[in-house]
């Protein structure tokens, strides 16, 4: 093609084009400046592109922590590592993998990030610093950004050594006389999101920094991400109040176990605006003690709860809290084997976290048989969205709607009924995790659409098309869908203010009852 | 709701091609339902658009007419859409199939959006431009658009500097 005297591209006002660069990935914002002087001086002089900095690949460990809780992808075998405590990134099935790598960082280069410093003026900067690859460039980084803590509105960090750690004190202000840390700097006044990722293991035995985030100088505060080896640091009685979004990710095999103690926890639970509560990890069974006080404590604004851990922690967890509000729950990997019609625990406490929930997301539970799937159910009458993912909890529930639809013999009835069952009363839409599982359960939900006629729509959302091809000329509608966030029932999850890591690729099929 | 027969009104664009659309198909452009707002006596000579040609407008009043019905976006949306700005450029499909045009006509339909301030199909259009740089590297985006590259010698100086760092990873 000859070169057009005067390229249609050229008749675009600036402020269109700025608009078009405002649109695409950070990573693309540098190569902006390559095209042409217009473009050069246009996405200079504009500084949204330049507030976004990423430093250094995030671990996976730190995407994993702000992914949606519901993407999370577990295996089977991974599942296997649960229940035997010895689970670790390394088992994450391989399309978590690939998630990463669709979404992985992008690197602002050492030289450039005075030019985004510069450049993005005096607008708040989010960005993410992780120590694993640069290690050279960590310090300056670090200072460099630390010149500019009066900006910072999401910062993630992740530090994996013991020299690192000595450089997040400095800038946290707990060094010995740092010079610009944040014993020098009134406050961090625009601080919304931190995230905080820690993973040095067993060097840090002994001598465990007490990093703490100052509730006074993070007035602003309201999300608050401990990773690992970080929990232990900054999880304390001088949690800012203001929180309103916390998670405690302990993923890494070393530590799986959340290094809390009765008192760290009831600091966090007696937050007074926690709205969003995630736990991921199991507990210490020191910290279940008998001469613990296990008053329970009132929750009044907590709406989202996601634990992911031992059966254990979650019954240790559920007696401490009193949640009137709750609408969401998410549980991973916990088995729930023991809730039964028999009584021979006392679930009156799991009964009272159910029973105002809406969302409820069951990912890998373990039931050991049908009916403890109907008693959940009888307890959370209230449900409207369901999840489920894992093979065995996928079955549970097929079987569960399959004996809640057929009458018993004893009622001397084969025809099935045609009334939505009582236990399902309130439910709207189930939805699926997409995976090799997902066919067999969707036939076995169109042989009950079919059976019991209750199910009035259906309707498939699924990505993964490949996957549907099996219920072609079922006549049930499917629809792609791009962005989880804009049709999933459980965006709430997703950490607010945060650009960094929140495209997912889609895991969900969902069924509209 | 005994609502009214349809207003109809007649626009005129540059190269004297005139239009006679449906009232509530032509305000999805917050240019002519304020013009038309203004206008209290019932006009018969068409509104002109000097800035709009015939076969662009006609493109435009497909999207409108796809689109209407549909709520307008309010200056309270926009405020909250840029607080959690996304950086999401999926298309509708419907829309995506519209903007399958060549460069020219997307940039004049962009052009006509902004004139006419039709925010979601300046969206779309913006959407549209920026997948299509999605990914390129700056030689393939000059190519992509004919632009040429004009940088001085010290600014290809520097623009190296950048590149071999980057490269360097």
């Amino acid at each position: 093609m000859d070169t057009h005297p005067n390229p249609p591209i050229v008749h675009l006002p600036g402020e269109i084009l700025t608009t078009v660069f405002s649109l695409l990935p950070p990573r693309s914002v540098v190569g902006l400046t390559h095209v042409c002087r217009r473009w050069r001086q246009l996405a200079i002089s504009y500084p949204s592109l330049w507030s976004v900095i990423s430093l250094g690949e995030p671990s996976e460990s730190v995407d994993f922590s702000v992914l949606p809780n519901f993407s999370m992808a577990l295996s089977d075998s991974s599942l296997h590592d649960l229940a035997s405590n010895s689970w670790s990134p390394q088992n994450l099935s391989p399309d978590l993998i690939e998630l990463f790598r669709a979404n992985p960082g992008f690197f602002v280069q050492l030289h450039m990030l005075d030019e985004y410093l510069t450049r993005s003026k005096q607008l708040p900067l989010e960005f993410h610093l992780s120590q694993c690859l640069d290690l050279d460039g960590f310090d300056y980084y670090v200072d460099a950004l630390v010149a500019h803590l009066t900006r910072w509105r999401t910062a993630f960090i992740q530090v994996e050594d013991n020299d690192g750690l000595q450089k997040l004190r400095e800038c946290f202000g707990l060094g010995s006389g740092s010079p610009r840390g944040l014993n020098s700097v009134a406050s961090l006044p625009s601080l919304e999101t931190l995230s905080i990722d820690i993973q040095i293991g067993r060097d840090l035995e002994g001598r465990v920094p007490m990093l703490q985030v100052y509730a006074r100088r993070v007035p602003s505060l309201t999300c608050l991400v401990l990773s690992n080896d970080a929990i232990r640091c900054y999880v304390n009685p001088f949690l800012p109040s203001s929180i309103t979004t916390l998670y405690l990710d302990c993923i890494l095999s070393l530590h799986h176990s959340l290094q809390l103690t009765h008192q760290a926890l009831r600091s966090v639970l007696s937050l007074p605006l926690l709205e969003t509560l995630s736990i991921h990890g199991t507990f210490f069974p020191a910290v279940i003690s008998p001469q613990n006080d296990v008053t329970p404590i009132t929750m009044g604004r907590l709406k989202y709860f996601r634990y992911l851990g031992s059966q254990a922690g979650f019954r240790y967890l559920v007696q401490l809290m009193e949640t009137p509000e709750l609408r969401f729950i998410c549980l991973v990997g916990i088995s729930l084997a023991y809730l039964s019609r028999h009584e021979s625990f006392n679930t009156s406490k799991e009964r009272g976290l159910f029973a105002t929930v809406t969302e409820l997301i069951l990912f890998n539970c373990h039931f050991n048989a049908d009916e403890q799937f109907a008693t959940l159910f009888s307890w959370a009458p209230n449900v409207q969205q369901l999840g489920i993912a894992g093979r065995y909890t996928l079955k549970r529930f097929a079987e569960a709607l399959k004996a809640s639809l057929v009458p018993a013999p004893a009622a001397g009835l084969s025809v099935p009924t045609n009334s939505k069952p009582q236990i399902f009363r309130n439910l709207e839409s189930v939805w699926f995790k997409v995976d090799k599982d997902f066919k067999l359960i969707f036939q076995e939900f169109i042989l009950h659409r079919l059976r019991g006629g209750w199910l009035p729509k259906l309707s498939v959302s699924d990505p993964l098309e490949g996957d549907l091809q099996a219920v072609d000329g079922l006549g049930v509608e499917v629809r792609r869908w791009d962005h989880i966030h804009e049709w999933s029932p459980f965006q709430s999850l997703v950490i607010p203010g945060s650009k960094l890591g929140t495209e997912n690729a889609n895991f969900w099929g969902r069924i509209n009852i | 709701m005994a609502a009214p027969a349809t207003q109809q009104i007649k626009i005129r664009c540059n190269d004297e091609k005139e239009f006679t659309v449906d009232r509530d198909v032509l305000e999805r452009s917050v240019l002519i339902k304020n013009m038309l707002e203004d206008v209290t006596e019932q006009q018969d000579a068409p509104i002109p658009l000097p800035n709009v040609s015939g076969p662009v407008m006609a493109k435009v009043l497909e999207y409108c007419t796809h689109h209407r019905g549909e709520p307008l976006p309010s200056a309270d949306t926009e405020q909250s859409q840029d607080e959690t700005r996304k950086r999401t450029t999926d298309i509708s499909e419907w829309d995506q199939k519209f903007i399958t045009v060549d460069q020219e006509m997307l940039f004049e339909i962009i052009l006509a959006a902004n004139y006419l301030d039709i925010k979601s199909l300046l969206d779309v259009g913006c959407k549209t431009v920026a997948n299509m740089i999605k990914g390129k590297t700056p030689e393939e985006i000059r190519k992509l658009f004919n632009i040429v590259n004009d940088f001085t010698p010290e600014e290809e100086a520097q623009i190296k500097k950048e590149n071999e760092w980057a490269e360097d990873r």
